[in-house]
């Protein structure tokens, strides 16, 4: 059972089974509430006295009562929660991201710790060996203070490696008079003339993580290492051979990056040979994954510790407020000028190439604003125009915005697209952290009379009762399909695998197709499906997919082969379902039969063929495609220098004129196909692995052959829970999705 | 007769002159021998009289979806020792000097949405001399634009496959 | 019309293939002008892409598709009143029959344009013939589109013929009458006609065999063309009704066309005693008609899609009615189905200016009920993730505005250059003793 509260719903909330809402800043309240629920049913006699007693004095007036009135929540969900919460024999809070810091956010982290010790003493589920590397960044104050002592004068020199401060940190601060300082001349090491190097006085572009040599250790157990994957394509120099050669004179500790690392990672890992550091560099790295969870850390809290529980900031007074909320797709900015990173939309409102403010109708039925209005937002430290986009995912009186546009350099893709929501931020950290806020109170919204449309993709935000993104509830889950009812009407039409068994005379006129040893297939578990799109970007990456713009987008024209579609349902407010809907691949295309030149072809193997050559562009096919997955070229798209190096050799550019979509990577089936050939076997199971396939973080979509009865996407098509999307108009999708499990609360 | 000997006159240099432009056009001369290449490379030489199989040369054929051309170094690879005083020779010392791949003129032209794998065809015993020609026969190699005819009757005859994009046009 | 003796048929008509005023020459200008425009802004579109164009997925079908059917439809009625009403001895017909198998054969060339201008790659467009080709591919006859390119050429090719074949004699008159250079052509164009037996008896049978040939292609062209869309899954589109409804919308609109064409003709080339009010008034009766059947289509779908419960197809209908296209919907219900009653009172049916102005708005009307078909049923249909909006660029104005002007152009040189009206109809007409058609 996963709870998520939150004032917005992010893609974490969109995942759990429930979504509280919640007043920005009233975690820390909401956290000590159950605490002190917490301590009411009996936890926590194995804690020391003091510790008891302290926890008993913070969460003292955080009764259910005051709580909902002061944070917003929903009575029925907070009593859910309690309830769930209490009874759970091994439950796991976990607190505030870094993104998601704001005025309490100390005491919020510190009210979930001592919440996770009261339920399990023993902290089981906690590693305190294998720390993160992120762990080791700055503070937001010590860097304020950074930029404030150089503006104090004696630094002389300043580097910077590729990061961009002029964008990403607020404005108010020192930032801009450390780069007006005369004295300080700024050195940027990025590769774009982002807005930091537009500020410096020399920029120094090195090699891009793909051509180096070098480690990473992401957790203090791992570490990976890095090698070149691309050949050279600029004469720079990678950064490490630079502060070789330039910051020392006479005795350089190795003559190149290269052999300094090898030799540091030799001593490091204990290695004696350089034959051990290649076979680690076969490996990818060094990964101690399998050593248990340490515990040779003990936590002691620390006396001062009821001070800042009880001394809890106030909630945000204003009746507007506005969070800052961070991107999955441009992190804090680093992202703007990539162009698959505009073009697939934002999983939650399906905007692309703008960044729009989210806020809840009611809140803007109030200020007269409607979906594309253009607002202006003031803050005490800035104003931010952006247009709005109406949701109920956010709690009302919330207005949030993503990270990362609103770049005034940085690159054709970024340059004056969307706006940057830190204008409304103050540089003042949070006083106990030292972290930053990423909240703003928000003292006015005035529409400015202009509006834009929205690129958003989706053309309706529900399913409107159709077969397509289904759920079943858990307790169902495993239940068979029901044969009751088996007829021809949406919801009764039988599951029919696109396989010569699938052929019924009483609905096929046509007899079924002859499939050759191979009949591919996708199978999609909607369960594991979390909408971060990251397959989409496999697929343009892959298949030499074109980004067409912020205009073809409002016009509706994306390109997107594989598209991840979000539906919410109309009665339950958060819940939502992610659909990544790719063509079908149908046994019964009706796009083939529609086609007059045979462009849209049925192959043997069971895969829709799309023969770029052979299109003339009637476009008929994809009038024809219920599923509307076909992708038209209506112009021809452009890569410009050096973005045309990226273009996949093995997939055809297309032209203008001519139609496409998912070939399930033909390619990579070719070339499975040719070594299996050459070692006189049939393909094995596992050897074909789709992009958007090799690239899902949470194994969402499983490809193979249908026919192999051995094969993963054959063993899962007989789980209950398989269905075809709208397989009631008899297309006979080889694309089998997986209800979405859902936990009834 | 005489009455229509003006007009008898114009269709028939009519019909000289279009047939002329047609054949210059469509099967001149040159047209057998095939472009000039920037160094008057001989297969003639080097495949029938010296013997030299294919592969040695190209190799790529053999692990690459491109087949790619000769790099400068496989040329020096003899000629560093072989006739290397001759002007032809010392042109390819040039080239390798430079660091500049030399400028072949591409012979065998397969458009842009064909993919062809050398390696299928190989490793069913495809001579290359069937689709190539007798490659040891000519000095130039003429253009040739690869017509898909050609491919569908061999694939046709030897039972290979067909299907669009499993073959050739993802 | 019979009062008038031969001569003054002849006359009447003759008369009107005179040099023309400056007038007339600044109108063809104009409309040349706007081909040139429409031609500009296809090239555009050949240069740069369908993108100039309003399209996109799911609206892959915009106003290319929408004029194609429109000019198709219009055809259709000329055949239907020189052939079909031909077959059926109806007399009345006689005056506007020329003039209508012209209007079929421009309109007929216009539309044909069509299919050329959507392609997305237009250079390309033999591949939808089965010419003998290297690469032994054969086009897929399964296609509504393929069938589209033969019922299209067939119906090009038989109705030009016929046109011409039944122009044989008053070309002849024409030549006849003239002198110098048109003479010359008239007499190549004439083919030699002499008026002898033998021409009349083999000209009435070769003009009633191509009637018999015309005659099923006025209900098979349109159907054909009505596949394209029922033919395909979408909702809106699959329907059975198609056929005859859209055999039936393409007379409705061809008729008011006639009608649209006819009285600006009839007033400025003085035809009031060659094409009296009757003429008109048939037409108009026979617009009652061919409304009613469309507006009983359009009932059909509706019930239909209410009786089928089916989700996907309710929905459909409903957002025509009450969604965004809800103005289009109803220009067309009004002007197809409701105002063309009004020709149910003799005194409307009668008079010119209403006659016109109704011709006009049913043009209109249907014009839209090609916009309402083809693009809302795929605007929301299955997916609603997919559902998109299309509305026209300006590049497709364009085009359309370049494919009136080209019909008008082409059928004001028609009538300053060629009779506009039958002679040889007029003079056969029954009770004057003329030939039999055998």
């Amino acid at each position: 059972m996963f709870f998520e509260i939150s004032p917005y719903l992010s893609l974490t909330g969109a995942n759990a089974d429930q979504w509280l809402a919640c007043r920005p800043g009233s975690e820390a309240a909401i956290a000590l509430g159950l605490v002190r629920q917490t301590l009411d049913v009996g936890k926590g006699g194995h804690l020391p006295q003091a510790l008891r007693e302290l926890l008993n004095r913070a969460s003292a007036q955080y009764t259910k009562e005051h709580l909902l009135q002061h944070s917003a929540l929903s009575p029925g969900l907070y009593e859910n929660l309690v309830g769930r919460l209490t009874e759970a024999k091994k439950p796991l809070v976990m607190g505030t991201g870094t993104g998601a810091s704001d005025l309490n956010a100390l005491q919020t982290n510190m009210a979930v710790n001592l919440l996770n010790l009261l339920h399990d003493p023993n902290l089981g589920l906690h590693d305190f060996d294998n720390r993160h590397r992120v762990e080791m960044a700055a503070t937001h104050a010590g860097i304020m203070d950074f930029f404030k002592a150089m503006n104090s004068g004696g630094t002389d020199l300043l580097l910077l490696n590729n990061v961009n401060p002029v964008f990403a940190l607020p404005q108010d601060g020192d930032i801009r008079q450390a780069f007006e300082n005369k004295d300080l001349f700024v050195v940027s090491f990025s590769n774009f003339m982002d807005e930091t190097s537009q500020s410096a006085d020399l920029i120094l572009p090195f090699k891009m993580p793909l051509e180096t040599w070098d480690e990473y250790g992401g957790k203090k157990l791992v570490t990976s290492t890095l090698q070149p994957a691309m050949g050279r394509t600029t004469p720079r120099p990678g950064i490490g051979d630079m502060l070789l050669t330039v910051c020392f004179k006479n005795n350089q500790p190795a003559r190149t990056y290269k052999d300094w690392l090898v030799r540091r990672l030799l001593e490091q890992q204990g290695m004696a040979t350089e034959a051990e550091w290649v076979r680690m560099l076969q490996h990818g790295g060094r990964f101690a994954l399998n050593t248990k969870a340490g515990r040779t850390t003990r936590i002691l809290p620390p006396d001062h510790l009821s001070d800042i529980l009880t001394t809890l900031g106030h909630p945000k007074t204003s009746e507007l407020a506005f969070v800052a909320a961070p991107s999955i797709r441009f992190f804090d900015g680093r992202g703007g000028n990539k162009s698959w990173l505009c073009e697939i939309p934002d999983p939650l409102t399906m905007v692309a190439w703008q960044s729009p403010i989210v806020i809840h109708p009611e809140t803007a039925k109030q200020g007269n604003i409607s979906q594309g209005d253009i607002i202006q937002v003031q803050s005490e430290s800035g104003e931010l125009k952006a247009p709005a986009y109406l949701s109920g995912h956010v709690e009302q009186g919330v207005l949030v915005a993503s990270i990362g546009q609103g770049h005034d350099e940085y690159g054709r893709y970024a340059k004056d697209m969307g706006s940057n929501p830190f204008a409304l931020l103050s540089s003042k950290p949070e006083p106990n952290s030292g972290g930053r806020n990423f909240g703003a109170d928000v003292i006015s919204i005035k529409k400015t009379g202009l509006s834009v449309k929205l690129a958003h993709t989706d053309g309706s935000r529900t399913q409107h009762g159709r077969k397509i993104a289904l759920s079943v509830p858990l307790a169902d889950a495993a239940k068979a399909q029901s044969s009751l009812q088996q007829g021809l009407g949406m919801n009764e039409f039988p599951f029919t695998l696109p396989l010569s068994s699938g052929y019924d005379p009483g609905r096929d006129f046509y007899p079924p197709h002859d499939h050759d040893g191979y009949r591919w297939s996708m199978v999609v578990d909607l369960d594991r499906c979390i909408g971060c799109g990251a397959c989409a970007s496999a697929c343009y990456a892959e298949n030499n997919v074109g980004v067409v713009g912020e205009k073809n987008v409002q016009k509706g024209r994306e390109m997107a082969w594989l598209q991840v579609q979000r539906y919410f349902d109309p009665e339950q407010k958060a819940k939502i379902t992610f659909l990544p809907m790719l063509c079908q691949h149908c046994d019964n295309a009706p796009c083939e039969s529609v086609c007059p030149v045979f462009a849209p072809h049925h192959s043997r193997e069971g895969i829709n063929n799309q023969i770029y050559n052979r299109c003339i562009g009637t476009r008929f096919c994809s009038q024809n495609c219920p599923y509307k997955v076909r992708r038209f070229n209506w112009f021809d798209w452009k890569w410009p220098a050096p973005l045309n190096q990226q273009l996949n050799p093995d997939v055809t550019v297309r032209s203008k004129g001519v139609m496409e979509k998912c070939s399930f990577c033909i390619q990579r089936i070719k070339t499975a196909r040719n070594i299996a050939r050459n070692e006189d076997r049939l393909i094995r199971d596992g050897d074909v692995t789709p992009a958007c396939v090799q690239t899902c973080p949470t194994d969402a979509l499983v490809f193979g052959n249908l026919m192999d009865k051995e094969s993963r996407v054959r063993k899962m098509v007989e789980d209950p829970r398989a269905y075809q999307v709208m397989g009631y108009l008899n297309t006979k999708p080889a694309v089998i999705y997986l209800k979405k499990v859902v936990q009834e609360i | 007769m005489k009455k229509n000997l003006h007009e008898i006159i114009l269709i028939f240099l009519v019909i000289v002159l279009v047939g002329a432009f047609l054949i210059l056009f469509y099967a001149p001369p040159q047209a057998d021998i095939g472009p000039e290449q920037p160094i008057p490379f001989s297969h003639n030489v080097h495949v029938g009289v010296k013997q030299i199989q294919c592969q040695y040369c190209h190799p790529y054929v053999a692990y690459s979806n491109f087949p790619g051309i000769p790099p400068v170094e496989k040329c020096l690879h003899c000629h560093e020792y072989i006739i290397s005083q001759h002007p032809e020779i010392q042109k390819e010392h040039q080239y390798f000097n430079t660091q500049s791949p030399t400028p072949w003129v591409k012979v065998n032209v397969v458009p842009e949405h064909v993919f062809f794998n050398h390696q299928r065809h190989i490793n069913t015993k495809v001579a290359c001399e069937e689709c190539h020609g007798q490659v040891a026969d000519l000095q130039r190699l003429p253009r040739k634009p690869w017509r898909m005819k050609a491919c569908i009757d061999c694939h046709r005859s030897k039972n290979a496959i067909v299907d669009c994009w499993l073959a050739c046009h993802n | 019309m019979n009062q008038l003796s031969y001569a003054q048929i002849d006359q009447t008509i003759l008369d009107t293939l005179h040099p023309p005023r400056k007038s007339y020459w600044a109108i063809v200008a104009v409309l040349f002008l706007g081909i040139l425009m429409g031609a500009a802004c296809w090239i555009y579109q050949i240069f740069m892409g369908i993108g100039v164009g309003g399209h996109n997925i799911p609206v892959a079908w915009g106003t290319y598709l929408i004029n194609f059917v429109f000019w198709v439809g219009i055809a259709h009625s000329g055949t239907l009143i020189s052939a079909i009403l031909h077959l059926f001895r109806a007399g009345w017909r006689n005056p506007i029959a020329r003039a209508a198998e012209t209007m079929t054969v421009f309109a007929v060339c216009t539309a044909g344009l069509f299919p050329f201008i959507h392609l997305g790659r237009v250079w390309q467009v033999y591949y939808i013939l089965p010419y003998p080709n290297q690469r032994t591919l054969w086009p897929n006859f399964q296609s509504p589109l393929v069938f589209d390119v033969i019922a299209i050429s067939t119906y090009l090719m038989v109705s030009s013929l016929f046109w011409y074949t039944g122009m044989l004699p008053d070309l002849a008159a024409v030549r006849d009458k003239a002198t110098g250079l048109r003479r010359k052509i008239f007499a190549v164009l004439s083919l030699g006609w002499t008026g002898s037996h033998d021409h009349w008896r083999h000209y009435s049978r070769g003009y009633l065999f191509f009637a018999a040939l015309a005659t099923p292609l006025v209900v098979s062209v349109h159907s054909v063309v009505s596949w394209d869309f029922a033919l395909g899954i979408a909702p809106g589109y699959h329907s059975t009704i198609f056929a005859p409804y859209f055999v039936a919308g393409a007379i409705h609109s061809g008729l008011a066309m006639v009608l649209t064409l006819m009285i600006p003709l009839r007033r400025i080339f003085r035809y009031q005693e060659i094409m009296p009010v009757k003429v008109l008034e048939n037409v108009a009766k026979t617009i009652v008609f061919t409304g009613l059947i469309v507006g009983f289509a359009y009932i059909t779908e509706f019930f239909m899609a209410w009786y089928s419960r089916n989700s996907v197809e309710v929905e459909v209908f409903r957002w025509r009615v009450f969604g965004v296209y809800k103005p289009e919907f109803w220009i067309m219900v009004v002007c197809n189905t409701m105002v063309p009653l009004l020709f149910l009172f003799k005194k409307i049916r009668t008079s010119i200016p209403w006659l016109f102005g109704i011709s006009i708005l049913v043009n209109i009307g249907m014009w839209f009920e090609r916009f309402v078909i083809i693009i809302t049923s795929v605007a929301r249909d299955f997916i609603p993730h997919a559902w998109g909006f299309y509305r026209p660029s300006m590049i497709e104005w364009g085009i359309m505005i370049g494919s009136f002007s080209l019909f008008f152009f082409l059928f004001l040189l028609f009538v300053k250059h060629l009779p506009s009206v039958s002679m040889t109809e007029l003079k056969v007409a029954p009770g004057r003793g003329g030939q039999q058609h055998g």
